[in-house]
């Protein structure tokens, strides 16, 4: 089962834009993943955080705080999620974490309130890291209550980024595996067991589809919304 | 053991190691005529009907029709009352390495158990079991180094994998948060070659 590493999610993460001043003077530059306007010195514009990240550590720029990362809208979001039990609220931004995690170790000096943001940061990230496993556990515990359909089950998430989903994806996905081989198990032989009590009954010749029941019930495409 | 569903599949099963030492796990069977002049242990015997012999798994799946098997310690009522009672403290690595598979493997229809509702009752708990100690097992993942190898030696086999996989993501998440995850690193192979080289260099000049 592959899976993806948090350096590259990362990765997919620095395409996103952001608003900086450049130092310099520059013309318009053509790249393969857009046009990035003429740089004037003073004059803000948005480019993607790879060049923004490479421009500033060779001091070229200053990196404007985006407008999601300061501390009264990370306040606000961390007394949401907390006020919700179950469910994720939706994120500020979709790639919250990898974000900031550049943006504060490479720009500590163009920001306000770094440390109450990082310590705000890391709390939502628990709270919400918290609340995805809670429901991976009951999912888990109480999967092989019902019969597994054939395809092993659709769960939806909702509300959570890449980031945290693949933080719980190795373990869930093992886990659901395993259940769900076991439950086919369970049903064979329990079919089986069936068919031989029905070969025993001396009375009825015609042929009675055994099993067919719980065949019918693995039919459906059962779709748990997982909160 | 990674993927449990090879149990059942023949062509899968027939070469991969863990199936192989899974099935060579002993069972006692008894067997069911009078059978003459039998080799299966390196000496011609005579087998009354009833004897007790411990075969390994494979042997006894295939010689199902001469011997009646019986269900194993580890997995009888009274072991499947502890599992179900609290399923995270028991030692699976001491009931046999590869306790789930081996359980899976009992399912099937070679096997001619005195108890059948026993083998479902079995299943039931090897699944209720699974999934609780699944869970166990990603959190242990997320706790303190201090507890690894005690962890460690209360797993079957294919739990081992999840853990080890659970603990190496784990690192790789912690040296991406503090941002270790962009640094180049010289590869093992190398460092070793590097000196071994210089090792032998000085064995060379004493």
């Amino acid at each position: 089962m592959a899976t993806i590493l948090p350096c590259e999610i990362e990765f997919l993460a620095e395409d996103e834009l952001i608003k900086v001043t450049p130092r310099f003077r520059e013309a318009r530059l053509q790249m393969i993943s857009g046009n990035y306007g003429p740089f004037a010195p003073g004059v803000p514009l948005k480019i993607p955080i790879w060049m923004a990240m490479n421009l500033k550590s060779r001091g070229l720029v200053i990196v404007h705080q985006p407008r999601w990362m300061s501390a009264e809208k990370l306040k606000e979001w961390l007394d949401s999620e907390n006020a919700d039990n179950t469910n994720a609220i939706a994120p500020l931004h979709y790639h919250y974490r990898e974000i900031s995690r550049m943006i504060l170790q490479n720009c500590r000096d163009n920001l306000s309130d770094v440390t109450e943001i990082e310590q705000l940061i890391e709390d939502i990230w628990n709270v919400r890291v918290s609340k995805l496993k809670m429901s991976c556990k009951n999912v888990l515990k109480e999967r092989w209550q019902n019969e597994i359909p054939d395809h092993g089950g659709v769960f939806k998430v909702n509300n959570f980024t890449q980031m945290e989903v693949n933080f719980i994806r190795a373990n869930f996905l093992k886990g659901l595996n395993v259940s769900f081989v076991m439950s086919n198990k369970i049903t064979d032989i329990e079919q089986k067991a069936a068919a031989h009590q029905l070969a025993d009954d001396t009375t009825n010749t015609s042929s009675f589809p055994t099993g067919s029941s719980a065949s019918t019930l693995s039919q459906f495409t059962q779709s748990q919304t997982q909160n | 053991m990674s993927d449990l569903g090879i149990v059942d599949d023949q062509s899968a099963s027939y070469l991969d190691i863990d199936d192989i030492l899974m099935t060579e796990n002993k069972i006692s069977c008894r067997a069911r005529y009078d059978l003459v002049d039998l080799e299966l242990r390196r000496t011609a015997e005579d087998f009354h009907e009833g004897k007790k012999v411990d075969l390994p798994i494979w042997m006894a799946m295939r010689l199902n029709e001469f011997f009646r098997h019986e269900i194993p310690k580890q997995y009888n009522t009274h072991f499947q009352g502890i599992l179900n009672a609290d399923p995270e403290v028991v030692n699976l690595h001491k009931e046999g390495p590869k306790y789930f598979a081996m359980g899976l493997q009992l399912t099937s229809e070679n096997f001619d158990f005195a108890d059948d509702e026993d083998i479902i009752n079995m299943c039931q708990t090897l699944l209720q079991a699974s999934a609780r100690r699944v869970s166990w097992i990603s959190d242990m993942a997320a706790a303190d180094h201090y507890q690894q190898s005690k962890v460690d030696s209360k797993l079957d086999d294919m739990e081992k994998e999840m853990y080890a996989k659970a603990i190496s993501e784990r690192k790789s998440w912690e040296d991406w948060t503090r941002g270790m995850s962009n640094r180049l690193t010289e590869s093992k192979f190398i460092a070793k070659s590097r000196k071994r080289k210089r090792d032998a260099l000085a064995q060379k000049n004493n």
